[in-house]
């Protein structure tokens, strides 16, 4: 349960107004001569458990009526809805509805409250008319549309990636070949704090503004001692491990039985081809990463950017590069992730108000408790024979 | 012919002296004779529709015949002679000893929460009544003072100066002491020999058993026995509220409660209490009656006169 108004729950502290009109409301008691208190005596015995159970029933009502108006101001939200309700205060709603995403094995363990990762799939791949493409099968990991009839509302032409439209974008995915103006433009984002992953899909030119600013080191990098080392034609084995049921399953909702981790560390080759070519490598830039695959010319991943299998690497590649001040112990920023159209990625807007049947609903509980409590201390609810 | 009053009090007004039996009204008057007075001369006012009307058994003499006499009362002989109308009034049979036992415990002293009249209050004027109503009647009155167990007797008789002297104890009698009822009413069943008619006024706060078996031995000696119980109004229902420590005034034991919380079950337990001794006191024969301090005392002298009306 998340609250719309936290800071108002320290007026549960206000739970102390019932004992404290307990200890108040005492009244100093009176000494009466009574020649028949013997009879009082006996009839103090059989009456003591009814009035103590009243009492616990009057502070009880007491207590809940305070809690109650306390919650109703402060705004509860229950379960999943309460989740993202929060999420959509920090990042408005795309205009495509994103449908739920795949299930994750770890999706358990993450927490609600973890900042939405906004992922932008920037569109560079030649449009073959009726063919899917990798940015289709891409933007489908996150977005879990049919990559067969994509809609591609939420991709970003090449040419017109700008810095107004990674204003408040967290990740970026390039596919295909890159145009010098918006590379610097992503360039300026990664250092910045943005991420960046590059998949370069189809034909990618040797020279490029994302190879240059990927690739300087990719010469001199280190073997990847903990790194994962694939043959041409091997890797795909070493992803379908990743499914449950093997190289069948559902793109848009894939059932994995585990993550597959890579290490991504800076200036260095986190996936090697057996040949010793880079297969996916990574560099730190400024205050953000980026990450490519099958960088160089020759190489290419195929139809891999095709294949079910892809949302796998896809998501861990976006979690490697999630910013850092994005990243949540427990959670999967890839889990987190959502595509956001062009443009959509602004501030947040302000929190839609609750609807008023919902506050009122709760006020109303609260007053029927504190007219019960005010019957039951006036004695009106009690049993007198 | 009509005899002038002695005293401008000892001329009641017959309309109003009915109000007298209302203990609020009598406690104004301050003279116990009169107060005793009072009461007996409302009782009669309002006993016209009584069934008890008429008790006095032996002629005594003829008076005229005022309006609001029973017209029963008129003797039609007297009226065929004469042509006038007389009425014949009875005196008492003397046959009767009868003891008017007072609980003088500090129990009695008990005015409730409102500060009116007291338990020994109540008891003594109804005391009082109860004598000059027999007194009236040459019926023979005796009296013991019930404490801490029987502290003042006055043997039986029927004159005026025993009246005198019953009154002037009753206004002496003080309240204190912790209550022994029992041995009190032993006390006096083994000081009477002769039979007679015991009138109790007590609150019979005290062991039940025991003052039952001191009544049984009163009637094992051939005494009947007529009990007033004479409680407050705030002890019977307990008019008090909120919480309180009660204080019992003989024991000085303090209980500690709520006395809204604890209504109910006390007044259950009173309520048996007083239910008992009824039940018990009517086995064996005598007369019971609970009353309040705010109990009319013309209800305790019908039931006394209910009681005496056995006896002949």
């Amino acid at each position: 349960m998340t609250f719309a108004h936290p800071h108002i729950l320290l007026g549960l502290a206000a739970l102390a107004i019932p004992v404290l009109v307990h200890l108040l409301g005492r009244k100093r008691a009176r000494r009466v001569v009574l020649p028949t208190a013997q009879f009082a005596e006996g009839a103090l015995h059989s009456a003591r458990g009814g009035r103590w159970l009243r009492r616990l029933v009057l502070w009880g009502l007491r207590t809940g009526a305070v809690a109650l108006a306390v919650l109703a101001l402060a705004g509860p939200r229950f379960g999943a809805a309460s989740a993202r309700d929060a999420a959509e205060e920090v990042a408005p709603p795309a205009a495509e509805t994103p449908p739920a995403k795949p299930p994750l094995v770890e999706r358990s363990r993450a927490t609600p409250a973890a900042r939405t990762i906004r992922v932008l799939v920037v569109d560079a791949a030649r449009a073959d008319k009726g063919v899917p493409r990798a940015a289709d099968f891409l933007a489908a990991a996150f977005v879990g549309e049919d990559p067969m009839t994509p809609k591609r509302a939420a991709r970003a032409p090449a040419a017109e990636v700008g810095e107004a439209m990674l204003k408040d974008v967290d990740v970026v995915l390039w596919v295909g070949p890159d145009a010098p103006p918006s590379a610097k433009a992503a360039r300026e984002f990664v250092e910045r704090g943005g991420g960046l992953v590059w998949v370069p899909a189809d034909a990618t030119p040797p020279a490029s503004a994302l190879a240059d600013l990927l690739s300087a080191d990719v010469a001199s990098a280190e073997d990847p001692a903990d790194g994962v080392t694939l043959d041409p034609g091997g890797y795909l084995s070493c992803l379908l491990g990743a499914f449950e049921g093997g190289s069948s399953g559902d793109l848009r909702n894939p059932v994995f039985k585990r993550r597959l981790a890579l290490t991504l560390r800076p200036g260095a080759e986190a996936v090697r081809f057996m040949d010793g070519r880079p297969a996916i490598v990574s560099r730190t830039q400024g205050a953000g990463r980026a990450v490519a695959l099958a960088f160089g010319p020759g190489r290419a991943w195929g139809d891999l950017a095709t294949r079910p299998e892809f949302v796998v690497l896809a998501h861990s590649l976006v979690e490697g590069v999630v910013p850092h001040a994005d990243r949540v112990k427990g959670t999967l920023a890839a889990d987190r992730a959502k595509v956001v159209a062009p443009g959509e990625g602004h501030p947040p807007a302000p929190a839609p108000a609750k609807p008023a049947s919902d506050l009122v609903a709760w006020l109303a509980a609260a007053l029927v408790l504190v007219v019960a409590v005010e019957s039951l201390a006036s004695g009106r609810m009690s049993v007198r024979k | 012919m009509i005899r002038k009053p002695r005293h401008a009090a000892a001329y009641i007004d017959m309309t109003t002296t009915a109000q007298y039996v209302n203990p609020e009204v009598a406690r104004r008057v301050a003279r116990l004779d009169l107060k005793a007075k009072f009461i007996v001369e409302g009782f009669l006012a309002g006993l016209h529709d009584s069934p008890y009307q008429g008790f006095s058994l032996e002629f005594s003499e003829y008076r005229n015949y005022v309006p609001g006499d029973d017209p029963k009362s008129l003797d039609w002989a007297v009226w065929a002679k004469t042509d006038r109308l007389f009425v014949k009034t009875f005196q008492a049979e003397t046959n009767l000893d009868a003891y008017l036992l007072v609980d003088t415990s500090r129990s009695m002293a008990y005015a409730g929460t409102k500060g009116g009249m007291t338990k020994l209050e109540y008891a003594t004027a109804l005391a009082a009544a109860l004598g000059y109503l027999l007194t009236s009647q040459r019926d023979s009155v005796g009296l013991g003072i019930l404490g801490t167990g029987l502290e003042r007797f006055l043997p039986p008789h029927a004159t005026r100066r025993q009246l005198v002297r019953i009154l002037a104890e009753l206004a002496n009698a003080k309240s204190g002491g912790a209550t022994r009822l029992a041995a009190g009413l032993h006390a006096v069943a083994q000081r009477v020999r002769r039979r007679g008619l015991m009138v109790l006024l007590s609150d019979l706060l005290d062991e039940p058993e025991a003052v039952l078996q001191a009544m049984r031995h009163l009637v094992f000696r051939g005494h009947d026995v007529v009990v007033f119980q004479i409680l407050d109004a705030a002890e019977r229902h307990l008019k008090l509220s909120g919480p309180v420590v009660l204080a019992d005034p003989e024991s000085g034991a303090e209980v500690a409660t709520d006395a809204d919380a604890i209504r109910a079950a006390y007044s259950e337990r009173i309520e048996a209490f007083v239910g008992r001794y009824e039940r018990e006191i009517r086995d064996m024969g005598g007369e019971f009656a609970a009353m309040t301090t705010s109990t009319p005392f013309d209800h305790a002298l019908v039931h006394f006169l209910a009681e005496r009306k056995k006896r002949f």
